[in-house]
C-alpha cells in the first residue's frame, strides 16, 4: 500500500505552535516528527538579571500553565541561595498550583479535547429530555436539566445557522470515529459552556493570592499576600471566606461534572486505551501542585521513575541522569550533535538549518524542532497526569490507588491501560478529583495556622542580596499540570549567569536523540504502526493523541544558556 | 443540520431582530449592552447616562452586521487568550456564539492542518476584524516563529491585508514583550512594526484585562470604529490614568505610611508599596478600577507591587521590579550602586576635594610666605647672568 | 643687567636688617650704602637702597663727584661723594665682603665678627653688600674704615597682590533681578532636594504617620510647588539672557568659546589645580572655568526640570502639552527618568560646595569678590589690573 505523507500544521486547540509531520498507510501512522515551531529565546533574556525578578519573566514561558514556572523559578532561586520560606506561604502556593491545575485540566478537557470527542452536529440533534435523563443518571449536577440542554442546543444552532460557523468551521462532523450518541454530545457541549463559565471563577483563587490571572504574582521568600484577619486589604475574613467558597465550587464541578463526563465519554472510546501507547518510561518528582527547592525529597507521593514498561518497581528519581539532546533540534552543541548535557553543563546556541519559511516538509531534515530532547539514563520519558498517577500508584498512595483503580474497573482496563490516549486523558480527571482533596486538607492546614497565630507569609532573612553567596547555584522542581517541570538557575554577584528550564512538554515533544529514539509525541503515533488515521485528510484521531498530552510548546522550547562554560558532557550511546 | 441552516442570519434584518427571533430576549440583549457601556462608559460619557448608553450600544449592536474575526496567536504564551476567557462583561460564550463568528483562532477552532490554514486564507479574504496576540521574529527570515511552514509575518501580513481594523491585544503584540526583552535573541517586534500605515489598537498588559480586551472588541462592534486611544495606541477609557491616581493604597502613599518589606507591620496594615519598588505611579493601567477576574483584586491590592506590564519594554525599563529606581552598573568594575549611595559618594567627594583643596592653599600660602625664592645675580656684588649656576641656589630652603 | 634678561617689573629686591660696624648706626650704614650707588643707576638693588635710604635721610644733600664701577678683579665698587656745602669729599666703597674687608684691612677679630655675622644672616638668599669708608689722606691714598654689610636679595617673584595694599574702585556686575532669581533658586532647589529626599528615601519621617496626615502629600504639593517655580525663574532668566542691558548676563557669556577663553580657561584651571593665587588672568565676570561649569549647571537645571515635569505629567498624559512630555517617559522608561532626576539632584548637591568654596575664596584669597558681588550686586576691582572682559 502506498505510503502518504501528512502535515499537520497547525495543530490547534493546544498553547504554542506545533507541526505533526506522518507517514501513513493503509489507515495506519508508520511514522511521525513532532515539530515546535516557535522559539523565544527566554533564558537567554534572563541572563543578568536581578534573580529575584526572574520568576516573572520565567512566568512568561507559558499563559496557560500561568504560575507554575514562577514557582519552580522562586523555587530554584530559595535553593540557590539556601532561603527557606514560611509554611503558609508553602501552603499558599500549593493551594494557587492546585487550583491552577485543576482549572488548567478541566479547560483542557472541555475546550481543547472535548472536539475530538463530541461532535457538535449531533449535539444539536440530540433530544434534551433524553440529554437530561443521561445526564441525571452519571450526575447530581443540578444544572443539567432538560431547559439548559435545549438552551444550549438553541444558542449553538443560531450561532452556526447564519453560515458563520465561528469556532466549529472545518469540523471533523460526521466522522465516523466519533462514536458518542447525541445526547452525550449535547451534555458535553453544553458543559463546555458551563465550563467556560466555571473557570473564571474558580481561577479567582489566584487573583487573591497573586493579584491577578493570567500570571499571578510570586516572591522570591515567600508570598507578597500578607494576612491580617482585622484588615481591609490582605487575606482577611472576607477571602477566607471567598477561598473556601471557591474551593468548594471547584470540587463540585470537578466531582459532578467532570469527572463523570470524563469516565462517560472514556466509556464510549475503550480502544483508545490501547491507542497512542507512548514511551514505557515515565517519571514524577511528586504528587501534583508538589513542589520543592532543591532536589524532590520524600512528600505526600516520593519521586520516582518507571523504567521500560514496569509500572511496579518504582526506581529513585536522580537528576544527574537527565541528559538533553540536540540530535533533531536546531540548536549546536560544540561537541557535535551525538552527546548529550546535563542542564548544569547546557550549553546551546539556536542555528537554524530548516528550510526557510514558508516550507512544506522539514521531517526529511536531521533537525526539525525548536525543542530539544531529554532523556533520562538514556530512556524517552512521558511525564504528566498519567506519570504521577502510576507513581503514585507503584508506591502504595491510597488514595490514588483507590481512584484510579474505580476508573480504570469502569473501562475494564488494567493500570498499564493508562499509558494511552484514554489513558492520559482519564488520569487529568482522576487527578483533578485528588486535588480537590488536597486543596481542601492544605486550605484546612492554612486557616489552623492563622487561627494558632501563624501569619507570616514571608521571610525577610535572604532578602537584601548582601547577604547572598557570592555565587550559587539552584534548581527548583515542581509537578506541572503537563508534568515534571525544573529551573536551574546559577547566580554570581549577585545576578543570573545561567537559566536553564526542563519543561514537561520538552520531555513529552522531543524529538529524535542521537541514538534514533523518538520522542514520546512521536512514539504514541508511530508505535508499531497501530495508530489508526482513517481519512489523512482529517486527522482526528491524531489530534486525539497529541492533545490527550496536553501539549504546551510554549513552554516546550527553550533555549539554554550560551555562556555556560564546558564542565563535561553526558554521553548517551 | 438543515433545520437550523434554513434560517442564515443574512443582514438583511438587524442583528437584534435576528437574535430576538433566535430566543434572545430584549432585556437580556439590553444587559449586555449595559454591561458594555459601563466598560467603555469613558468614551460614550457624552452620550448621556449608562442606561441610555446601553441603548445607545443596543440600538448600534441591533443594526450591525455580525462581523468575521480573525484572532492570530503568534510569537507569544496564550496568556492574552487565556485572559479574554476570563471576561466577566462579554462572558467568551457570548462572544463566539452571538458576538462575532471566531473564524480563525488556533487555540479554540476545532480545525487542524490544512483545514485551519484553508480556513484562515478563506477569512482573510473577507473583511474581517484582526485580533492578534503575540509579537513577530523577524530574525532568521522569521524560522522563530511558523505557522502552517509560514512566518508569522507572512501569516500576520495576509491576515491583515482585508482587515476593517487590527486590535493588538497584549504585550507581545504591542511591541514584542518578553521576547522583545534586551538581547531580543529573535529579533521580535510588535504587530504596528510590520503593519504599517494603518492605525493598530494598542491592548497593552501582560496579559491585559479581560475586559479591557472585550470591551475593546465590543466598542468597535457597536460603533464601527476603535475607542480614543492615547499617543501609544491604547484606549483612553482603560489607559487614561496611572494605577496609582486610582490605587486603593494612594491615602498611605499621601499620608507617608509604606510598607519597607514584605509582610511587615506597614504591609500587613496595607500600607503603601511604592517603597518595595511599585510601577503603580508609573503605569498607566485600569488595575484599580476594573481589577482582575470578575472585579476580584488586583496585584497591589493583593500585596505585590505593580510590575507596570502596560508600559512598553517593561521588562526593561521597569526591571529591577522590587526597586523604585534602577542601581547604576559602574563599568569595569561589576559593581552596582544605588543613586543615592552614589549621590551622596559624589557630594562627599566634593566637600572633601574642597576641604583638601582649601587645606592646600592655606599651607600653599604659608608655604609661599616662608619659602626662599631662587634669588638672582645682583650686579652691585660684581654677579653677573653667567654665574648663575647651582651654587647661587638656596640651600637652606 | 641686561644680560639677565628679566623683565623690570619682575625683579624684587629685598633688603635685610643692615649689620653695621665701627660703631655706626644703621640708618648711616643704609645711607652709606645707598650712597656708593652710581649716579642716574637703574640697578633694581640701588633703586631699592635709595628708596630704602631716602626715607631715612634727604640724599639730595649728597652729591657724587665721582664713581668707579666695579672692578671684576677687586670685585668692589667706589663712589665719591661730597655732602652739600661742604668741600670734603668722602669715598664709598661697596662689594663683596672679603673685597671689602681686604680693602679696610680690617682686623682679625673684626674679620671674624663679619664673617660669622653673615653666615648667620644670609641664609634664604640674602648676600651681604659690603661698605667701606674711605677718607682721602693728604699724604695720598685713603683710610678704609669697615662700616658693615647690608643683606640684600635679589628675586623673580611677583606682587603679592592680595596681600598688598592697594586702590580699587567699585564696578557694578550683576543687577539686582539676577541676584534675585540667583538666591531664589538656591532657595528653591533646596526645598526641591530637602522635599525630593523625603519622598524618595526619607523613611524615618514619616514614623507616626498617620492615614489622615497627609504629611507625603505636602511633601508632594511643596515640591511641585517649588517645580513651578523654579521653571519660572529658569524661563525669566532665559529672557533675561536677551534681554539684559547687563553683558555679563547676556546669552553670549555663557559661552566662553573665543580662542583667547579657551587658553585662559587651561590657565585657570591649572591656577585652580596647582593652588595659584594672585594670577591672572583677570576677569570681572566670570572666568572661563567659572562660566563653564556654571553654564553646565544652567544644562544641569533645565534637564532636572525636563526630568521633573516629565514625571509630573505622568498625572494628566492627554494634556495637550504635557502629552509631550509623557513621551520621554515612554522613550527611556520612567524608572529611568526617574533615576536621571535623582541624579541631578545629587550634582546639584555635589555642585554645591564647590560654588561656595570658590566664590568666598574669590573673595578671600584672591580678592576677586564672587560672593560680595552676588550679594550687593558689584566688586571693588583692584586699580591698574587689567581684566580680559573690563
Amino acid at each position: 500500500m502506498a505510503t502518504q505523507r501528512v502535515v499537520i500544521d497547525p495543530i490547534t486547540r493546544i498553547e504554542g505552535h506545533l507541526r505533526i509531520e506522518l507517514e501513513t498507510s493503509g489507515g495506519r501512522i508508520t511514522d511521525a516528527w513532532a515539530s515546535a515551531t516557535q522559539f523565544r529565546g527566554i533564558e537567554t533574556i534572563l541572563k543578568g538579571r536581578d534573580p529575584r525578578d526572574a520568576w516573572a519573566l520565567a512566568q512568561r514561558i507559558c499563559g496557560v500553565c500561568t504560575g507554575i514556572h514562577a514557582i519552580a523559578s522562586v523555587r530554584a532561586v530559595e535553593d540557590a541561595l539556601d532561603y527557606p520560606i514560611p509554611r503558609q506561604a508553602e501552603l499558599i502556593r500549593s493551594l494557587v498550583t492546585a487550583m491552577g491545575i485543576v482549572q488548567d485540566h478541566v479547560m483542557h478537557f472541555y475546550h481543547l479535547h472535548a472536539l475530538d470527542w463530541v461532535d457538535v452536529k449531533s449535539a444539536l440533534a440530540a433530544d434534551p429530555q433524553a440529554a437530561a435523563r443521561l445526564a441525571a443518571s452519571v450526575s447530581p449536577w443540578p444544572s443539567n436539566s432538560a431547559a439548559w440542554f435545549r438552551e444550549v442546543q438553541q444558542r449553538v444552532g443560531a450561532s452556526v445557522s447564519g453560515g458563520q460557523l465561528g469556532i466549529f468551521a472545518g469540523s471533523y462532523w460526521g466522522h465516523p470515529a466519533y462514536r458518542l450518541p447525541p445526547e452525550a454530545n449535547l451534555l458535553a457541549l453544553a458543559h463546555y459552556l458551563e465550563a467556560l463559565q466555571w473557570q473564571r471563577e474558580i481561577i479567582r483563587l489566584h487573583t487573591i493570592f497573586g493579584g491577578k490571572n493570567p500570571h499571578p504574582n510570586f516572591l522570591v521568600g515567600g508570598m507578597a499576600c500578607s494576612i491580617n484577619l482585622d484588615n481591609q486589604l490582605g487575606i482577611n475574613a472576607v477571602r477566607l471566606d471567598e477561598l473556601t467558597g471557591l474551593i468548594g465550587r471547584a470540587r463540585r464541578f470537578v466531582e459532578e461534572v467532570y469527572y463523570p463526563d470524563v469516565l462517560a465519554i472514556a466509556g464510549f472510546y475503550r480502544e483508545y486505551a490501547a491507542i497512542g501507547i507512548s514511551s514505557p518510561t515515565l517519571m514524577a518528582v511528586g504528587e501534583s501542585a508538589f513542589s520543592c527547592a532543591g532536589t524532590p525529597v520524600a512528600g505526600e507521593v516520593r519521586a520516582g521513575v518507571l523504567a521500560d514498561g514496569n509500572y511496579e518497581e518504582l526506581r529513585p528519581f536522580e537528576p544527574a541522569k537527565i541528559a538533553e539532546f540536540v540530535t533533531s533540534s536546531w540548536y549546536a552543541y560544540p561537541e557535535g550533535d551525538k552527546a548529550g548535557r546535563h542542564p548544569w553543563r547546557g550549553e546551546t546556541v539556536p542555528r537554524y538549518t530548516g528550510p526557510r519559511p514558508p516550507y512544506g516538509q522539514i521531517s526529511d531534515n536531521v533537525k526539525y524542532t525548536w525543542v530539544k530532547a531529554p532523556r533520562y539514563d538514556g530512556r524517552a520519558v512521558q511525564v504528566g497526569p498519567n506519570a504521577r498517577m502510576l507513581v503514585a500508584c507503584a508506591q502504595g498512595h491510597k488514595d490514588a490507588t483507590r481512584l484510579v483503580d474505580d476508573a480504570l474497573a469502569g473501562l475494564g482496563a488494567g493500570r498499564e491501560a493508562l499509558n494511552s490516549t484514554l489513558g492520559r486523558t482519564l488520569c487529568r480527571a482522576v487527578e483533578s478529583v485528588l486535588l480537590c482533596n488536597r486543596m481542601d486538607e492544605w486550605f484546612r492546614q492554612f486557616q489552623e495556622r492563622i487561627h494558632a497565630g501563624d501569619t507570616a507569609t514571608f521571610n525577610p532573612d535572604k532578602w537584601d542580596p548582601a547577604t547572598w553567596p557570592k555565587s550559587a547555584q539552584g534548581v527548583g522542581f515542581t509537578e506541572a499540570a503537563r508534568g515534571t517541570l525544573s529551573h536551574w538557575v546559577e547566580i554570581e554577584n549577585g545576578r543570573i549567569t545561567r537559566y536553564q528550564c526542563v519543561v514537561p512538554s520538552t520531555w513529552n515533544s522531543s524529538g529524535r536523540d542521537a541514538s534514533g529514539q523518538p520522542g514520546p509525541f512521536e512514539h504514541a503515533l508511530a508505535h508499531r504502526g497501530h495508530h489508526p488515521l482513517l481519512e489523512p485528510g482529517r486527522p482526528l484521531e491524531v489530534l486525539r493523541t497529541i492533545h490527550s498530552f496536553d501539549p504546551c510548546q510554549s513552554c516546550a522550547v527553550h533555549l539554554l544558556d550560551p555562556a555556560g562554560g564546558t564542565i563535561g558532557t553526558v554521553s548517551v550511546s | 443540520m438543515a433545520p437550523l441552516l434554513d434560517d442564515p442570519w443574512t443582514g438583511t434584518e438587524s442583528f437584534f431582530d435576528y437574535l430576538t427571533r433566535r430566543g434572545v430576549s430584549r432585556r437580556e440583549f439590553l444587559g449586555f449592552c449595559g454591561r458594555l457601556a459601563v466598560l467603555v462608559g469613558a468614551g460614550l460619557a457624552a452620550t448621556g447616562p449608562p442606561a441610555a448608553a446601553a441603548r445607545e450600544i443596543a440600538r448600534r449592536l441591533g443594526s450591525a452586521q455580525r462581523p468575521n474575526v480573525v484572532w492570530l496567536q503568534l510569537q507569544e504564551c496564550t496568556g492574552c487568550l487565556e485572559s479574554a476567557l476570563r471576561s466577566g462583561s462579554t462572558p467568551v460564550d457570548e462572544l463566539l456564539l452571538e458576538l462575532i463568528s471566531l473564524d480563525y483562532n488556533e487555540l479554540l477552532m476545532t480545525a487542524s492542518g490544512s483545514e485551519a490554514n484553508s480556513l484562515l486564507a478563506e477569512a482573510a479574504q473577507k473583511p474581517h476584524l484582526l485580533i492578534v496576540n503575540g509579537s513577530v521574529p523577524l530574525k532568521s527570515h522569521g524560522a522563530y516563529c511558523t505557522i502552517g511552514g509560514e512566518s508569522a509575518e507572512a501569516v500576520l501580513k495576509r491576515a491583515a491585508q482585508n482587515a476593517t481594523a487590527i486590535i493588538a491585544v497584549g504585550a507581545c503584540a504591542t511591541y514584542g514583550s518578553i521576547q522583545a526583552a534586551s538581547p531580543n535573541p529573535t529579533g521580535a517586534v510588535g504587530v504596528d512594526d510590520v503593519i504599517s500605515g494603518r492605525p493598530v489598537v494598542n491592548i497593552g498588559g501582560c496579559p491585559p484585562i479581560a475586559e479591557v480586551i472585550t470591551a475593546t472588541i465590543g466598542y468597535y462592534l457597536a460603533y464601527g470604529h476603535t475607542p480614543r486611544l492615547d499617543d501609544e495606541g491604547r484606549p483612553l477609557f482603560a489607559y487614561g490614568q496611572r494605577i496609582h491616581d486610582k490605587c486603593p493604597r494612594r491615602a498611605n502613599f499621601d499620608a507617608g505610611q509604606f510598607a519597607e518589606r514584605f509582610d511587615d507591620e506597614g504591609a500587613r496594615k496595607g500600607y503603601c508599596l511604592y517603597q518595595l519598588g511599585c510601577k503603580g505611579p508609573a503605569t498607566f493601567a485600569p488595575c484599580p478600577t476594573l481589577e482582575w477576574n470578575l472585579g476580584q483584586s488586583f496585584p497591589i491590592k493583593a500585596g505585590h507591587p505593580c510590575l507596570g506590564c502596560t508600559e512598553e519594554q517593561f521588562f526593561d525599563r521597569m526591571t529591577p521590579f522590587y526597586q523604585r529606581v534602577p542601581d547604576i552598573p559602574l563599568p569595569g568594575i561589576g559593581v552596582e550602586s544605588s543613586a543615592n549611595v552614589l549621590g551622596a559618594a559624589a557630594v562627599a567627594a566634593s566637600t572633601g576635594g574642597v576641604a583638601i583643596h582649601a587645606a592646600a592653599t592655606v599651607i600653599a600660602r604659608q608655604r609661599k610666605r616662608r619659602s626662599t625664592p631662587e634669588s638672582l645675580p645682583l650686579a652691585v656684588l660684581g654677579e653677573t647672568g653667567a654665574e648663575r649656576p647651582t651654587e647661587k641656589r638656596d640651600k637652606s630652603g | 643687567m641686561s644680560e639677565h634678561e628679566t623683565p623690570e617689573g619682575d625683579i624684587r629686591i629685598e633688603l635685610g636688617d643692615p649689620a653695621p660696624f665701627a660703631g655706626e648706626k644703621k640708618r648711616e650704614l643704609l645711607v652709606a650704602a645707598a650712597l656708593g650707588a652710581p649716579f642716574g643707576t637703574t640697578d633694581p638693588a640701588d633703586l631699592a637702597l635709595l628708596g630704602a635710604a631716602s626715607r631715612k635721610e634727604d640724599l639730595r644733600h649728597y652729591e657724587q663727584t665721582g664713581y668707579a664701577p666695579l672692578d671684576p678683579g677687586l670685585n668692589y665698587s667706589i663712589a665719591r661723594v661730597r655732602r652739600a656745602g661742604t668741600a670734603r669729599e668722602e669715598l664709598i666703597a661697596r662689594g663683596g665682603l672679603n673685597s671689602i674687608l681686604y680693602l679696610c684691612r680690617a682686623d682679625e677679630s673684626t674679620r671674624y665678627r663679619a664673617e660669622m655675622e653673615a653666615g648667620e644672616r644670609m641664609v634664604h638668599g640674602f648676600r651681604p653688600l659690603a661698605v667701606a669708608h674711605g677718607e682721602p689722606l693728604p699724604e695720598g691714598g685713603e683710610k678704609w674704615t669697615f662700616l658693615g654689610f647690608v643683606p640684600l636679595r635679589a628675586t623673580r617673584e611677583q606682587s603679592r597682590r592680595a596681600e598688598e595694599p592697594g586702590a580699587f574702585r567699585y564696578v557694578p556686575v550683576w543687577d539686582w533681578q539676577l541676584r534675585s532669581l540667583h538666591w531664589l533658586a538656591v532657595l528653591l532647589i533646596a526645598v526641591l532636594s530637602v522635599t525630593g529626599i523625603l519622598m524618595g528615601s526619607g523613611r524615618p519621617a514619616y514614623a507616626g504617620a498617620r492615614e489622615s496626615s497627609f504629611l507625603f502629600g505636602y511633601l508632594r504639593f511643596i515640591h511641585f510647588a517649588a517645580g513651578w517655580l523654579l521653571l519660572a525663574t529658569a524661563l525669566i532668566r532665559i529672557a533675561g539672557l536677551f534681554l539684559a542691558s547687563n553683558r555679563y548676563q547676556r546669552w553670549d557669556a555663557l559661552f566662553p568659546v573665543k580662542p583667547r577663553d579657551l587658553r585662559n580657561l587651561l590657565t585657570v584651571g591649572r591656577n585652580y589645580l596647582f593652588c595659584r593665587f594672585d594670577r591672572g588672568p583677570h576677569y570681572i565676570g566670570h572666568n572661563p572655568l567659572q562660566q563653564v561649569a556654571y553654564t553646565a549647571i544652567y544644562g544641569v537645571g533645565m534637564l532636572a526640570l525636563l526630568t521633573g515635569f516629565a514625571l509630573y505629567a505622568l498625572y494628566a498624559p492627554d494634556h495637550w502639552l504635557f502629552r509631550h512630555l509623557v513621551r520621554l517617559d515612554t522613550l527611556v522608561g520612567v524608572q529611568y527618568v526617574r533615576l536621571a532626576h535623582l541624579l541631578v539632584m545629587w550634582i546639584f548637591l555635589a555642585f554645591i560646595p564647590i560654588h561656595v568654596y570658590l566664590a568666598i575664596r574669590a573673595d578671600t584669597v584672591e580678592r576677586e569678590g564672587a560672593i560680595s558681588s552676588i550679594i550687593s550686586g558689584g566688586r571693588w576691582c583692584r586699580r591698574g589690573t587689567s581684566f580680559e572682559d573690563g
